[in-house]
């Protein structure tokens, strides 16, 4: 069959080379790029743990996230023995080198007349790698870095202390500015930095200039308050009501209260009907719905982290309890149960106490419990290696 | 650890040239994709100023660097079974087969594959003038490209055409 009739581009390369990387798109992150009005993505890495300046930023980043509003994706290079280039089509402006070489040309300089030198693909770029996305199975796990950069909240002991150091710089006292600062810190998208912030109650305290995490006494303490409050005031937690009458209840008579009002709010919010997250960073609450089930779980377990943090402090189980249902509105008291507490945030370390599971030994039990086996047989079937090889490092440490 | 936008869209888009390549493989920045097995072996930089301070060397547009622009002549890009004229837009069949001649005696026969997941193209974002050096990086997405030319076969020789 002949060639003859078909049409030939030429082809050539350009020197110098441009820059590129190729990133793969998961399906939906395609789509979002496809549609009309694409949202500027964000690549963010974690900050370098250690505090010395003098060493480079660079080795000290152990992955490297891409995040769009809502989503989070690692970036993966995967090495390719084929290169692949980039191409498009050439302008004609550059300069060429001897066309003879391919036969473009016949002996008398003459020009082939099927070859319209117009019609050139020139590569541009040569890439030996690809970036792959992919989420992790377990997670982000992005509340440790949230809290390494907030202020530890105790008692307003903290506050006095950490602004009579001096050595605290205000940036901004403007409440969005300090909590965008913060985010663009933590390696995850926009969405999962608001739903850590609050599940973890923290609040900004504009005078300091700086984001701050209360401590599970405190937001203990904070909440006790506010179910006093409540009988106090006759607000009824079960029914929406105005989060600004439940503040009054807390003050003394001197309108004087104990806590900040951000700290306030965000305890409340904690226990509130998921609304949407996206609206964290606008004014204060003004209605507001306790979630009965959220509420329940969340007291006993905030309360159970303050009261028997580690093992060796566990408390018993009826005194446990019984401080749980003190700490529910009246018509709850029955709903404080050990199965309504997350599976994996408490344990009995002996017939007759409870204690609580801290977030750092839950990962290290969730990483003991993750089958090797299992997943190296997926690695095997999906021929990624990396992941095989991942997994075997880590049998030898 | 600032985080670095990466933006949707290139900020200036390159300008239109006309592609040779079949409709599919068109895209709104020019930009295709061509995967070999190995690598194309060019003459370093050096041996070909050498060869441009002979001739006239006009800067390319879109050059960054003012360096010269250098285009080599490697071969010829075929998609023999392909009429801009005559194959319909939902034809697949001239996918099959896509030739590249390498110099005038060898030839590689590959195809217009789709890629899997779709591929963006990303490089830095192109700095505005008076831009503070220090500014911080800036990457964009050029194109996002779903097909792709794939040669995994060696070259053949194969007589002057």
């Amino acid at each position: 069959m002949s060639t003859q009739s078909a049409q030939s581009i030429l082809f050539t390369h350009t020197a110098p080379q441009q820059a590129f990387r190729l990133l793969e798109l998961p399906p939906d992150l395609a789509e979002l790029l496809a549609s009309d009005n694409p949202p500027t993505l964000e690549i963010k890495s974690p900050t370098p743990t250690t505090d010395s300046t003098d060493a480079p930023a660079d080795t000290t980043r152990d992955y490297i996230n891409l995040c769009t509003p809502t989503q989070t994706y690692r970036i993966r290079q995967v090495q390719s023995s084929n290169s692949l280039h980039v191409l498009r089509p050439s302008d004609d402006g550059a300069q060429r080198g001897d066309l003879a070489v391919i036969g473009a040309t016949q002996e008398n300089d003459e020009p082939v007349p099927d070859l319209n030198l117009s019609e050139t693909m020139t590569a541009i770029a040569k890439c030996g790698s690809t970036l792959e996305l992919h989420t992790p199975q377990e997670g982000f796990n992005i509340i440790p870095i949230l809290e390494g950069l907030l202020g530890k909240y105790d008692s307003s002991d903290d506050i006095s202390m950490s602004t009579r150091d001096g050595g605290m710089m205000v940036d901004s006292t403007d409440r969005k500015r300090i909590v965008e600062k913060l985010f663009a810190d933590v390696p995850v998208s926009n969405l999962q930095c608001a739903r850590a912030w609050k599940d973890i109650c923290a609040f900004v305290l504009p005078a300091t200039g700086r984001g701050w995490v209360p401590t599970a006494r405190a937001k203990v303490g904070v909440w006790k308050r506010v179910v006093e409050g409540a009988v106090l005031q006759g607000i009824d937690l079960g029914t929406q009501f105005l989060v600004g009458d439940l503040w009054k209840s807390m003050l003394d008579e001197d309108g004087e209260g104990e806590w900040p009002r951000e700290l306030f709010e965000a305890v409340v919010g904690r226990v509130c009907e998921t609304g949407d997250e996206g609206s964290l960073l606008e004014g204060e609450l003004k209605w507001a719905s306790i979630d009965k089930e959220r509420c329940v779980r969340w007291v006993g377990e905030t309360y159970l982290e303050a009261a028997a943090p580690t093992a060796a402090a566990a408390v018993g189980r009826s005194e446990f309890l019984n401080a749980w249902k003190d700490h529910l509105p009246e018509g709850w008291r029955e709903e404080a149960t050990f199965s309504k507490l997350t599976e994996d945030k408490h344990r009995f370390p002996d017939p007759t106490t409870v204690c609580f599971v801290s977030d750092e030994d839950r990962q290290k039990l969730k990483k003991n419990l993750s089958t090797d086996a299992s997943a190296s047989t997926a690695a095997k079937k999906t021929r990624n290696w990396h992941e095989l090889f991942k997994n075997q490092k880590r049998q030898k440490r | 650890m600032p985080s670095i936008p990466l933006h949707p869209r290139a900020s200036n888009p390159s300008a239109r040239v006309n592609n040779p390549l079949p409709q599919l493989l068109q895209t709104p920045s020019g930009l295709a994709l061509l995967e070999l097995q190995g690598t194309i072996n060019i003459p370093s930089q050096e041996n070909s100023e050498n060869n441009e301070s002979s001739g006239s060397s006009p800067a390319g547009p879109g050059n960054p660097n003012g360096a010269p622009v250098f285009e080599t002549p490697i071969g010829k890009l075929m998609f023999p079974d392909y009429s801009p004229q005559f194959t319909a837009p939902d034809d697949t069949k001239w996918m099959k087969r896509v030739y590249l001649y390498v110099g005038r005696y060898q030839r590689m026969t590959g195809e217009v594959k789709k890629l899997p997941q779709p591929l963006a193209i990303v490089q830095r974002r192109q700095k505005e003038l008076g831009a503070a050096a220090d500014d911080k990086e800036e990457l964009e997405i050029v194109e996002i490209v779903k097909y792709k030319i794939y040669f995994k076969s060696r070259p053949e020789p194969v007589n002057d055409i």
